[in-house]
């Protein structure tokens, strides 16, 4: 409050009293005026017990908002539970007309199954906080999943209890969607495990498969260099030769199979001919085209074009190719194979006037699997893999391969581009190489008949050889016999390859052997661990005779370490 | 007297919880001190449901109400201060000529000018 001049003061102070009469004046109407229209919330009420806020009616008005407005459920119940208010949510949750709620028992809505819940729940909030997880019905009869907390409400003279009703239907959806998402997360992983099991598998199968298959083909050779006795003979021996090929190829497409899906194709690249490729995979395919009667052309540059590639994988890349052809043809088709060197790059085309590819199937050619409809033949022989393989196999040699084709029944062309090898300068060529026969080679194999096999047969290229059929068989044999060579199998019992090298290692005539390991498998790891474990070359099975002599053909002598004899 | 422009106003608007007119009546006073005191004002806002004994300072008779404790003289304007002119004039920021010649009747001729 300002301070009040004493009226006795001079006339400007008598003025300024008025003036501040005037403003408390002015004051006290506008409250009263302000008051009189109704622009107040509440009154400063005196009581015995000091001042006191009286509201007027109207003033909670964003309370009710609130209440009103709110996405949950509000309720105040007595304390046995009968509705004293309902807000809005609690009728369209309910869908019940508000009218119909006010001084009802909540529990008329509680499922048969909840009552009890529901009740301990009322119990509770009337002591502390409770909360529950129950259904209620609707009027139509469907059940709606709730959350509901109670607590304490202390009126004038007795107890009542708030509540609240969350609709948890959408949690409810949300929970059953993540399971569902979790459930097939893991269906997604037990599938990667299966599939992953079914690729080792078919690695497992594809080795063991090749075993019999090695004593057999050096068995055929075997019988070849005996001469056929009859006509009838000799086409047997046909046969057999080109069903061994056949199911060797299919067992190669197997573990292809398993290498290209465990992402493992490794290539032992050298110096290869194009036209001696060319030829072997003609010769590999003699027996398809000779069967259905069909013509090859083969135009090859007369130049020797070399490439930097693995033998096999090439001769493969192009046998499927003339497979995939004459397998679109009728008898009597027609396959052309031509070549011609650009610069560094070898194009080479096979075209065949078979079934053609359509349009829409041009864009899948190469996948895996896609074993587009263009046999003409009943009979697949094949896993379907073929193109698949080939081009993984030009595009590893750093190629490229285009399939064409006009359309069905206009045949088709498969054009592969090879870089061209440029060679280093030439590396000295062995100074003493042994003679091609007459080398002292042991066989280490617990499979008699692959060891006879193999043994047979090299003796029949003039060297001197003994079989073992252990790891201590063959350190027995080998003290007495020194051989230059070891052809060593891995996976013997007992002592196994790994082992036996070792052990011949140490040994005086073991020490400047060559060992060779014969395995199944025939992988980059594979290989780098015969090389570390002392072994001198890694053969996979089933082992190629011709390949088998020339690398015996091209072993130089070793010396000892420690001065001593050379071998002769 | 009209205020000086460089002093410091203490404002204090009583309410009774958060309704309405409390609310409105906050906005529009802020909207009021922001536009010609700016930089110069303190606003609080006392909640007598709250805290009813701080009404005894200020003789507080009905809520919402403005109060002006500094500069002095201390003024009151009861009501939810959407009516400007009435704030300005009531926080002296206007003349109140002006204004009595719109409101109650008045017998006393109507004073001009500065004060």
């Amino acid at each position: 409050m300002s301070k009040a001049k004493h009226p006795k003061d001079d006339g400007r102070s008598q003025n300024a009293e008025i003036e501040m009469l005037r403003e408390r004046l002015a004051e006290a109407e506008e409250t009263l005026e302000a008051i009189r229209t109704g622009a107040v919330d509440a009154f400063i009420v005196g009581g015995d017990d000091g001042d006191k806020v009286q509201t007027l009616r109207g003033a909670e008005r964003p309370y009710q908002v609130l209440v009103e407005t709110m996405l949950q459920g509000a309720l105040i119940l007595s304390d046995d539970g009968m509705v004293l208010f309902a807000n809005r949510r609690v009728s369209e949750l309910l869908g019940i007309p508000h009218e119909r709620l006010n001084a009802q028992q909540l529990s008329e809505w509680v499922a048969p199954r909840h009552q009890k819940v529901f009740r301990t729940l009322l119990a509770r909030g009337l002591q502390q906080d409770a909360r529950a997880d129950l259904v209620l019905l609707r009027a139509d009869g469907t059940e709606v999943v709730v959350h509901l907390t109670a607590s304490r409400l202390p009126l004038e003279s007795t107890a009542a209890l708030t509540v609240t009703i969350t609709d948890m239907t959408r949690e409810l959806e949300h929970a059953e969607l993540e399971r569902r998402h979790d459930d097939s997360r893991r269906s997604e992983q037990r599938l990667i495990a299966a599939d992953r099991q079914k690729d080792e598998f078919l690695a497992t199968l594809a080795n063991e498969l090749r075993n019999p298959l090695g004593p057999v083909r050096n068995l055929v050779e075997v019988l070849r260099r005996k001469g056929a006795a009859t006509p009838d003979v000799e086409w047997a021996q046909n046969v057999i030769d080109r069903q061994i090929q056949r199911m060797s190829g299919l067992v190669d497409e197997l573990l292809d199979l398993s290498g290209i899906a465990q992402d493992r194709i490794d290539l032992e690249r050298h110096p290869v001919e194009l036209a001696e490729i060319i030829d072997a995979a003609h010769e590999r395919c003699a027996p398809v085209f000779e069967e259905w009667g069909h013509e090859i052309i083969l135009e090859l540059p007369d130049e020797p074009v070399l490439l930097y590639g693995d033998r096999n994988r090439l001769v493969q890349v192009f046998c499927n190719l003339f497979t995939n052809a004459a397998n679109s043809l009728n008898r009597f088709g027609r396959i052309e194979l031509s070549a011609d060197v650009d610069d560094d790059v070898v194009t080479v085309r096979v075209r065949d006037n078979g079934a053609g590819i359509a349009a829409q199937d041009l864009p899948r050619i190469f996948e895996m699997f896609a074993r587009i409809d263009r046999s003409v033949k009943g009979e697949q022989t094949s896993l379907g893999i073929g193109l698949a393989l080939a081009e993984r196999l030009v595009t590893l040699h750093g190629g490229r391969i285009e399939a064409h084709s006009e359309g069905p029944g206009k045949g088709s062309e498969f054009v592969v581009r090879l870089p061209v090898y440029v060679a280093p300068p030439q590396r000295a060529t062995p100074s003493q190489a042994w003679p091609p026969s007459g080398l002292r080679v042991l066989i280490v194999d617990d499979h008699a008949d692959s060891a006879d096999a193999l043994g047979t047969m090299l003796r029949m290229y003039g060297n001197e050889v003994r079989t073992a059929y252990s790891g201590t068989d063959a350190l027995e044999s080998g003290a007495e016999f020194e051989p230059q060579v070891v052809v060593l199998d891995l996976g013997m019992p007992l002592m196994d390859g790994y082992e036996t090298c070792r052990r011949i290692r140490a040994t005086d005539w073991g020490e400047t052997a060559h060992i060779l390991a014969i395995t199944g498998r025939g992988q980059a790891d594979d290989r780098r661990r015969t090389l570390e474990s002392g072994f001198d070359h890694h053969l996979v099975k089933p082992v190629d005779p011709t390949m088998l002599t020339q690398l015996l053909a091209g072993l130089t002598p070793r010396d000892r370490l420690l001065g001593g004899r050379t071998s002769g | 007297m009209q205020a000086r422009d460089d002093e410091a106003w203490e404002l204090r608007l009583y309410v009774a919880g958060k309704t309405a007119r409390s609310m409105a009546a906050f906005a529009n006073l802020k909207k009021i001190a922001d536009e010609h005191l700016a930089g110069r004002y303190v606003i609080d806002v006392i909640d007598l449901l709250e805290t009813p004994q701080l009404a005894e300072g200020d003789q507080i008779v009905a809520l919402p109400t403005l109060v002006r404790r500094l500069p002095a003289p201390i003024r009151k304007i009861v009501g939810d201060l959407s009516n400007t002119e009435r704030v300005l004039v009531g926080l002296q920021l206007r003349p109140r000529a002006t204004l009595r010649a719109i409101t109650a009747a008045d017998s006393r001729t109507a004073e001009g000018g500065a004060r």
